[in-house]
């Protein structure tokens, strides 16, 4: 899956936005040269794509409605702390709006958004 | 927007025998992308012929299947599912191409195919017979074994072409009995990609085929005595239809029909909480789900409010090519559909409804000639208007606004269909009182659509499902074995 940032409109569109923030980090570590943080994003974006695959089935889909895409755009000026960062407002967010049907998941997110903040 | 796996499918083949075949007919149907009604690849009718070949594939090889161990059955079903897992994007979005289901419900729909693969994987236990020691009188026991009936066969519906059929036959096969699926002939690509995988998987060749067609193959399916029972979703008239047809040819038989779910708002409903829910059953498959909300039913005096928030969360409703991830609703599957839906709008209007939401013509840019019909609301409805008995099957909400609970109860039973309900309360007392007293098969609980999972049986009453034994769960189980009852005396 390529990285593209859709509108936050869907548990599905979610998830696929969480998986581009997570290729982008990824990618900057990388150039960064941390290897460990790259790591840390590329288990992420596995755990993410069992998601998207596991966990939305029929019962659980819904549009979603208060997120904002462009509040969590990675802009390529930011440096990899920056980028922490962002992606830990974004799972904090996000993980208000899973906890409603995607229970479990919500922890995971805020995991994330701590784990972030501490990069 | 997400590419499509191919522009257009060609000649779609018949799978018999452990080979692909193409159909020697001279009857070929259009495949059309529902989207933007081009067409995307041609499917048979295939003949009696055909069909024949695909009965007598799948009966040469029950014998040496049901003398394999149950334990050995699985093995293909477990690399099916890996096939499945690895393709799982791709049979995805041929799906959503062929049928117009937004990615997410395609996406969704194929878990649940996988999950029905997953739950047939445990057959090695779910087959264990009873035995009582000393059951018959002392020193003589008795026991009861599980033994497969030969060739079944299964009738999908268009609505959910790749996972219908997984309801059926994996448990089918792993029980050791045969197969023959025909898929929708709307909707034939994403199960015919499937059938590549099945392929791979390596049954032996017989244990499972499919044949492509129109109603000349279930003809021959029923007429053949080899075909011992048969599956099938769709509407109620052919459900009732079958049903008759394979009780007087003494075949096992199950048929779901059609639905018309009604979905209970009570006044202490946590509105906020449940409205994307209540939307998404409503709209989620432009409609065309048989657990699909179809009558929205608020009760007391919070009426206004529901309605009021329930129109603005359907406007909101993004409409879209289904390969285009932020789109939240595709077109309905076909021109002749989409024809008949707008028909029912068109007598709502004349039978007095007032039209809140008009889903007719909308835009979509790039998909002009598509089959969309977005989001259409009708308030104060008689209880017996056309739009609240008859199914639609589409983007189509009649709401019915009520007193009280026993109201609201009484309504939904007065429905011929017996398929799906809802309510949406915070209150324990009024969800059980609900549960207890609503007729319907599968009833959901602040919870719009209530789609059993593979282990268990999928619900479904009066006019919605006509037979004994459910798909999926322990029904399947009990519908594609018979008991064999053994005494044994050793002398």
């Amino acid at each position: 899956m390529s990285a593209t940032f859709p509108e936050l409109n869907s548990y599905g569109t979610l998830v696929s936005f969480a998986l581009s923030l997570e290729q982008v980090a990824e990618a900057r570590a990388i150039a960064a040269g941390d290897e460990r943080v790259a790591r840390k994003h590329q288990k992420r974006a596995r755990q993410l794509e069992q998601i998207f695959r596991e966990r939305l089935n029929e019962v659980v889909l819904q549009p979603l409605s208060g997120l904002d895409r462009t509040a969590y755009l990675p802009a390529d000026e930011l440096d990899l702390a920056a980028l922490e960062a962002l992606i830990a407002r974004f799972y904090d967010d996000a993980a208000t709006v899973a906890a409603e049907v995607l229970i479990g998941v919500d922890r995971t997110f805020r995991k994330w958004a701590e784990e972030s903040r501490g990069f | 927007m997400l590419p499509e796996v191919k522009k257009h499918y060609g000649k779609v083949q018949n799978y018999y025998d452990g080979e692909f075949v193409d159909s020697e007919t001279d009857r070929w149907l259009d495949v059309v992308n529902p989207a933007t009604r081009e067409v995307i690849a041609q499917v048979p009718c295939s003949s009696r012929d055909e069909v024949t070949a695909a009965i007598d594939a799948a009966q040469a090889a029950y014998e040496e299947w049901r003398m394999t161990p149950p334990n050995i059955r699985v093995q293909p079903l477990y690399r099916l599912k890996t096939l499945m897992e690895q393709n799982y994007e791709k049979i995805a979005r041929v799906l959503a191409q062929e049928h117009g289901k937004v990615i997410d419900e395609a996406r969704g729909s194929v878990r649940r195919a996988i999950d029905n693969i997953e739950f047939a994987c445990g057959i090695p236990s779910l087959l264990m017979g009873e035995t009582l020691v000393d059951g018959a009188a002392a020193g003589i026991d008795e026991e009861a074994i599980r033994v497969p009936l030969g060739v079944f066969a299964c009738v999908a519906p268009f609505n959910f072409p790749a996972m219908v059929p997984f309801w059926f036959w994996p448990q089918a096969v792993a029980c050791g009995n045969t197969y023959v699926v025909k898929p929708s002939e709307q909707v034939p690509l994403s199960q015919t990609f499937i059938f590549e995988l099945i392929e791979q998987a390596g049954f032996p060749d017989g244990v499972i085929n499919m044949v492509h067609g129109d109603r000349v193959v279930v003809d021959a399916l029923i007429d053949d005595p080899r075909v011992k029972g048969l599956s099938f979703v769709g509407s109620t008239p052919i459900a009732k239809l079958l049903y008759a047809k394979c009780a007087a040819a003494g075949k096992r038989v199950q048929c779901q029909g059609g639905a018309k779910n009604f979905l209970t708002v009570m006044p202490d409903a946590n509105l906020e909480a449940v409205l994307p829910n209540m939307v998404a059953s409503f709209f989620g498959n432009s409609g065309q789900r048989c657990l699909a909300g179809a009558v929205l039913v608020p009760v007391g005096d919070r009426a206004d409010e529901v309605v009021e928030k329930f129109v603005a969360a359907a406007k909101s409703i993004k409409l879209g090519y289904a390969l285009d991830p932020t789109a939240q609703m595709g077109p309905v599957a076909a021109a002749r559909h989409y024809d008949r839906i707008m028909g029912y709008i068109q007598k709502a209007i004349d039978e007095g409804a007032t039209l809140l939401l008009d889903g007719r013509h909308p835009q979509v840019p790039g998909y002009e000639n598509g089959c969309f019909i977005g989001p259409t609301v009708f308030d104060h409805v008689k209880p017996d208007a056309t739009i609240v008995r008859e199914e639609i099957f589409g983007p189509v909400v009649a709401i019915v606004r009520v007193k009280t609970l026993d109201e609201a109860i009484a309504l939904a039973n007065t429905s011929a269909f017996g398929n799906a309900s809802a309510i949406y309360t915070t209150s324990g007392k009024a969800a059980r009182e609900y549960t207890y007293r609503v007729d319907g098969g599968n009833v959901g609980i602040n919870l719009g659509v209530a789609a059993p999972m593979a282990y268990f049986p999928f619900g479904g009453m009066r006019d919605s499902f006509f037979g004994d034994l459910h798909g999926q769960g322990k029904d399947g189980i009990n519908f594609f074995t018979d008991r064999r009852v053994v005494i044994t005396r050793w002398v």
